[in-house]
């Protein structure tokens, strides 16, 4: 099996498990303050692995939680963007015409807004919130598969078995989700997970900026925050952090990639 | 070349039209009565402010006649005024435009000058060391939270080693400083900046253009330059550059939102005195003239940005610049 | 008589499947060979190989390549350099893609000529003139980019690139495949008149059994990266041995017989 894959998924696991274990995984209540002066900002130890924050909580535990939040936001805005891009591109590559020129107008406009403004803006007019923050990403995200997923439509949908399904009275509906849609899937897989990372990377900027997750919980990208106010006193309330983020990043691109590899032999040779 | 400058021309028509109704929208997005919900959350606006917003946005009547005449603001690029000063938006942006484009320009310069040849070597030298040490990066590139790179960076070169200053564009001191230092102060603020701008972009166009690299390399007229007996030097440089530099220029266009986006975050972090902090302050403040400004501004720049890149295409492309077939 | 290039057990492997296998063959000054056989017979990997320009992923190659005595996969890289385009060139199939889109067609034949010999630009240019009216297109034709031309018109190009350093070998790989009826015999024409004239080597590689009679000293037919049958064009047209041979020979279309028919006639 693929190396890229079996290194992503092995770090995705270990991850998502102590985000779900997160009450026994940390050793500290992630919202407990503590703010005696020997509490506050102290560096990593073995009491504290990850040190503390400037209202002395624990960086480790806050972390570990901070997992939940940034894993969930990475998985449900790919699950909104993925459910819009299969629709829309679905619908686009297989009916043609003016539906899909409608939509490929508004997916090139989309390519043209700075989305990570478009984001900050929706986010302020509706109020900061995790939620809203899923959401706004998996609404702003979706052009990218919906390409995919049109492009593979539009060759498929010139094969015999689909031509078969309309001779045979099958319903558009069907033909686009049980006959063409699993044949397509491949590609989309591929765009799905490195869409994953690029969700967490938008979230951990947006609540690094406030308009993520709200005080007192945590996501990574809050940790930063503080981070950035404290730089010159404690590093690794900005280091550890920041890995994380890094670390769960580059484990589904890995990932990704590893897939790609695996689903388009032809890549592999041309590599 | 005249008929394809208009045509692309024509097409940003359609564009704009669907980015008005985009941001029209957006501003519709709080629920009930807009307007006393968004000053409730801001006790800094004052009572004037707020007659001139219900004014501004035309709150009261029909949709659809709010939609015109918002795109007819939209067209002669009045944002009405801030909230929090009263100041014209539109002054506010012009003032903060330069320093931000400096920023952007020099990033994609910068961006431009590393990430091509990295991608060209990497290709021609295809799974040698350096090629797999640029891999590497590559990966680690698109990994790394820009803004997480931002602080490092500040960390690193700001505090612990003291090199460089970490905010600001140009301090009070300049003004007594001569021409020649005075340039220098501006350079030394810029480093930072622009390493954090360009350093996602960077990996991102290095990969794009091995790839084109790549491809060019199967085409045939490679192919042919090879049989001719052209030294491998003369083969990349005439033969494969400059048709690899067309998808290149392409991505740079659309890579653009991408740098303008990011602008909103750099600019907060190393206080950079653009449009981007303006933005990002207007947000904090709920100041939405300010915000909205800063949006269709923001796109304005992006679709200009990509019309260049569309007219740099056409500039290397013959087969645009000199038409069709004799 | 003494031979221009010599191919001995010539056996190329590309991703586990042979594409050629024990080929031989013999070139001989002044001398048009032909190798016909259909499309995945090996004939445009052969005509690779002489150049070394086979896809370097891959490939596994024994056997040797004997141009002038010398095997060609003995030499350096600045030999090699030295040889294409200068003693043995080629005309790819693709009129099409085989030119570079961004740059004017004259640079593409000057540099060639820059690349082998050492001579002043102004000379240079002269040459490009001499080239030009010699596959008969007039000289504001240089300024011209690809897409501008015709199918015909580019290969002409293509050609005045192949002959612009003089070549003892010309290889023409499905020359005229790519082109409209009437301009594949402008363009044989123009190839064999010239060839008259300067008496180089042609390996002529086709499918097309009707252009091999017009065109070939000799024949060599091939099938599944094997020659199967080789001699000189009157005994193999007379007495093919191998079935697939007369089979092919079959096929050349009434047409081709009547192209061959039309100047007698007139």
């Amino acid at each position: 099996m693929n190396k890229r894959i079996i290194f992503g998924i092995v770090i995705i696991f270990v991850m998502t498990l102590s985000a779900v274990l997160a009450p026994f995984v940390a050793r500290y209540d992630p919202l407990k303050m503590d703010l005696s002066e020997d509490a506050r900002l102290e560096k990593p130890s073995r009491e504290h692995f990850f040190g503390t924050d400037n209202l002395g909580r624990d960086v480790f535990s806050r972390m570990v939680y901070g997992a939940r939040i940034s894993l969930s936001v990475g998985f449900i805005a790919v699950f909104i963007s993925l459910g819009m891009g299969i629709f829309l591109g679905g619908i686009s590559g297989y009916y043609g015409g003016w539906i899909d020129s409608v939509i490929m107008r508004i997916v090139e406009i989309m390519y043209c807004f700075p989305t990570f403004f478009l984001i900050m803006m929706v986010i302020t007019f509706l109020g900061p919130s995790i939620v809203n923050v899923m959401i706004v990403i998996g609404l702003t995200s979706w052009a990218g598969i919906c390409r995919l997923v049109r492009a593979e439509f539009l060759s498929l949908r010139e094969r015999d078995f689909v031509q078969a399904a309309k001779v045979q009275g099958v319903s558009n509906f069907r033909i686009i989700f049980r006959h063409i849609l699993p044949n397509a899937m491949g590609p989309v897989y591929v765009s799905a997970t490195l869409s994953v990372g690029g969700a967490i990377l938008v979230e951990s900027a947006l609540s690094f900026l406030g308009l993520g997750i709200q005080i007192p919980e945590a996501s990574w990208g809050s940790i930063l925050t503080a981070g950035k106010v404290y730089i010159d006193y404690a590093w690794w309330l900005t280091l550890f952090p920041g890995l994380a983020i890094l670390i769960t990043v580059l484990s589904f691109n890995l990932m990704g990639e590893g897939l790609r590899e695996v689903l388009d032999p032809k890549l592999r040779e041309r590599k | 070349m005249k008929r394809y400058i208009a045509k692309r021309l024509l097409l940003i028509i359609p564009m704009l039209i669907g980015i008005s109704f985009i941001m029209f929208t957006v501003m519709h997005l709080a629920p009930g009565d807009t307007a006393s919900i968004k000053y409730g959350m801001n006790p800094e606006v004052s009572g004037s402010a707020r007659a001139n917003f219900d004014k501004m946005y035309d709150l009261d009547k029909p949709v659809l006649v709010q939609y015109g005449l918002w795109v007819k603001r939209l067209i002669s690029l009045d944002f009405g005024s801030s909230l929090i000063d009263d100041q014209a938006v539109m002054a506010k942006i012009t003032s903060r435009l330069p320093a931000t484009l400096l920023l952007q320009i020099i990033s994609l310069f910068i961006i431009f000058l590393i990430a091509v040849p990295i991608g060209v070597i990497s290709a021609v030298k295809r799974n040698s060391f350096f090629d797999r040490i640029m891999t590497i990066f590559v990966f680690i590139g698109y990994a790394t939270p820009s803004f997480w790179l931002a602080l490092l960076l500040i960390l690193f070169f700001g505090f612990k080693l003291g090199w460089l200053p970490i905010s600001g564009m140009s301090p009070w001191y300049t003004a007594y400083l001569d021409s020649f230092d005075r340039t220098k102060d501006l350079i030394a603020h810029l480093v930072l900046p622009v390493v954090a701008t360009a350093f996602g972009s960077l990996a991102a166009l290095s990969r794009y253009s091995r790839s084109s690299v790549i491809e060019v390399m199967n085409e045939n007229y490679v192919l042919t330059a090879r049989a001719k007996g052209l030294s491998s030097s003369r083969i990349v440089t005439a033969h494969i550059l400059k048709n690899a530099l067309l998808s290149i220029i392409t991505i740079m266009g659309l890579s653009l939102p991408a740098l303008i986006s990011g602008s909103f975050i750099f600019e907060t972090i190393f206080a950079w005195p653009g449009m981007g902090r303006l933005g990002y302050e207007a947000i904090m403040n709920y100041d939405y003239p300010v915000v909205m400004g800063v949006g269709v501004i923001a796109t304005f720049l992006t679709l200009i940005g990509i019309f260049l890149s569309d007219i740099a295409y056409a500039f290397v492309d013959p087969r645009i610049r000199v038409g069709g077939e004799k | 008589m003494e031979n221009i290039l010599k191919i001995k057990d010539l056996t190329v492997t590309i991703g586990g499947k042979e594409v050629l296998s024990d080929v031989d063959l013999t070139l001989l000054p002044g001398k048009i060979s032909a190798i016909v056989g259909e499309s995945g017979s090996g004939k445009t990997m052969m005509s690779l190989a002489i150049l070394d320009l086979l896809p370097d992923v891959a490939a596994r190659i024994s056997g040797e390549i004997l141009f002038r005595g010398k095997n060609i996969f003995d030499m350096d890289n600045k030999e090699k350099q030295n040889m294409r385009g200068n003693s043995i060139s080629m005309v790819f199939q693709e009129p099409f893609t085989a030119l570079n889109p961004v740059m004017r067609v004259g640079e593409q034949i000057t540099e060639t000529i820059a690349a082998h010999k050492i001579i002043s630009e102004e000379k240079i240019q002269g040459c490009l003139k001499g080239l030009l009216k010699m596959v008969k297109l007039s000289e504001d034709i240089a300024s011209c980019y690809p897409h501008e031309l015709s199918g015909g018109m580019r290969q002409r190009i293509m050609l005045a690139i192949a002959l612009s350093c003089d070549p003892e070998i010309l290889i023409l790989d499905e020359p005229t495949t790519a082109l409209d009826v009437s301009v594949q015999k402008e363009i044989l024409d123009l190839v064999m008149g010239i060839q008259k004239e300067r008496c180089f080597s042609i390996l002529f590689i086709t499918h097309d059994f009707s252009i091999v009679n017009m065109v070939a000293d000799e024949v060599h037919v091939m099938k599944n990266g094997r020659v199967i049958e080789k001699g000189a064009k009157e005994i193999i047209f007379k007495s093919p041995e191998n079935e697939y041979t007369r089979h092919l020979i079959d096929c050349i279309p009434k047409l081709g017989d009547e192209r061959e028919r039309l100047p007698e006639s007139e």
